[in-house]
């Protein structure tokens, strides 16, 4: 099909002219730049670039968008997250490991720790991909609920996943105030201080359409601490004291949202830690 | 940390993390997503290990995982969300580069190729940066090679395009440069 060319360029008409294998011009000259002609057809072209003007120019003016392509994108090498991609590969590969004799449930503890990163699709995808591999223990369980999810995925938190997590307190702070303004909750790092615990990390996530907050501290006697809140929109509940996956959780409800510290640490530690953030935040 | 100490696939994924983050960065133009994605595609290589070819590119592989991930799950999401898909020159820009060293000429190739379509921006990704020959960029993107040369040849008359508009400042890149434009 001949496009209407535009007159002020015959280059344009050119490129709009398919050969016998419907690739334009333009698509050969590129593949010519780019060394991806075989010999035969790069000698035909040759052969025309020599005595046709207007071929050249097109060819001079195409070869203008040489860049330094792969230089200009190595830069963002050096920006991708490497300790938190390693941490997660960890993870995955852990949790697939870990079940080697119960396929469904390696896949569930991935589809788990998933569950807190992806939202939408890709977990509706890691479930079915669950579901078809173990369809009985997956599809009579009810959904678990945040806390377990939560529980889950701190199994594969350990002190360093946080350690190598760089001191930088000015991101901390943006991070926070995003993350509060998602949550509707003043959480600047002055009011989520903790006594003997240290701060290191607030991400975002998703749980079913709602926003989670995953808050993590370092405890130097008792590993990862997070204190998480999910803006669930349940009615107000009492602190309670619950345990999951080997891990301590105190939680409680206020304001249409729920909050829960979870960790290793013993239940009066956290359950005095919880108090203060409660006091503090919600 | 794996059961099988020398599974080629997680030793594969885990020299293959920071490209396959930075071809998640240039689809998704979102630290975020891009992370998402990694893991994403970590997850399904596991669970597909035993489809792996010994002996083919492993990273070549794992690219077409995070592709078509990318394709038929996230981006859609993306898109039903409602929160579009971000201007992917500003988020690359706000996003990545913050985080590298400025190099005035670079940060003016990512936003070049930022601002290329997205099926355009992914091939030149692919050939360009990542090396692909056309058949490789071709099976990875499961399309005909012609597809490839088409995306190729608009996005290069579109930089060429772009160059002489954005004038002498774009110059360093190519030495060709005149004030001739087009």
């Amino acid at each position: 099909m001949l496009r209407r060319a535009r007159p002020r360029q015959k280059a344009v008409e050119r490129m709009a002219n398919p050969d016998d294998n419907g690739r334009s011009e333009d698509a050969i000259l590129v593949a010519y730049l780019d060394g991806e002609l075989d010999s035969e057809e790069r000698a035909r072209l040759e052969a025309r670039l020599a005595d046709d003007a207007a071929l050249k120019a097109r060819l001079d003016e195409l070869s203008r968008s040489d860049r330094r392509f792969a230089e200009a994108f190595d830069g963002l090498l050096a920006a991708a997250p490497v300790e938190r991609l390693n941490a997660m590969l960890d993870g995955v590969a852990g949790a697939k490991a870990a079940g080697p004799s119960r396929r469904g449930r390696g896949l569930a503890a991935i589809a788990a720790a998933l569950a807190l990163f992806v939202a939408g699709g890709l977990v509706g995808y890691v479930a079915s991909q669950a579901t078809r591999q173990a369809p009985t223990e997956t599809a009579q369980a009810p959904p678990p609920g945040w806390r377990q999810v939560v529980a889950e995925y701190l199994v594969l938190t350990t002190a360093d996943t946080l350690a190598i997590v760089p001191e930088s307190p000015a991101v901390l702070s943006d991070e926070l105030a995003a993350i509060g303004e998602r949550l509707a909750l003043d959480l600047s790092p002055d009011r989520l201080a903790l006594p003997h615990v240290y701060l290191k990390r607030a991400q975002l996530f998703e749980f079913r359409g709602m926003p989670l907050a995953q808050i993590g501290y370092l405890s130097r006697d008792d590993g990862p601490v997070a204190f998480c809140i999910i803006a669930n929109g349940q009615p107000d509940a009492g602190v309670a004291f619950e345990q999951r996956e080997g891990s301590n959780i105190v939680f409680w409800t206020r304001d249409g949202r729920g909050y829960m510290l979870v960790g290793k640490a013993p239940r009066e530690k956290l359950e005095a830690l919880a108090a203060d953030l409660a006091a503090h935040v919600g | 940390m794996a059961g099988d100490a020398h599974d080629p696939v997680i030793d594969g994924l885990a020299t293959a993390l920071p490209r396959l983050w930075r071809y998640g960065l240039v689809l998704s133009g979102n630290r975020d997503t891009a992370e998402e994605l990694v893991q994403a595609t970590c997850v399904r290589a596991l669970e597909r290990s035993h489809q792996f070819t010994a002996g083919t590119r492993l990273d070549r592989w794992l690219f077409s995982i995070l592709h078509s991930i990318w394709l038929n799950e996230l981006r859609a999401r993306k898109v039903r969300m409602g929160q579009g898909l971000v201007d992917p020159e500003a988020a690359l820009v706000f996003d990545g580069l913050k985080h590298i060293e400025t190099n005035i000429q670079a940060v003016q190739v990512l936003r070049e190729v930022q601002a290329l379509p997205e099926a355009q921006r992914e091939t030149v990704y692919l050939v360009y940066v990542e090396g692909m020959t056309y058949r490789e960029a071709a099976g990875l993107l499961e399309v005909p090679i012609g597809t490839v040369m088409s995306r190729l040849a608009a996005a290069r008359a579109k930089l060429a395009g772009l160059n002489a508009e954005a004038g002498e400042a774009a110059a360093e890149g190519s030495g060709t440069h005149g004030k001739s434009g087009r």
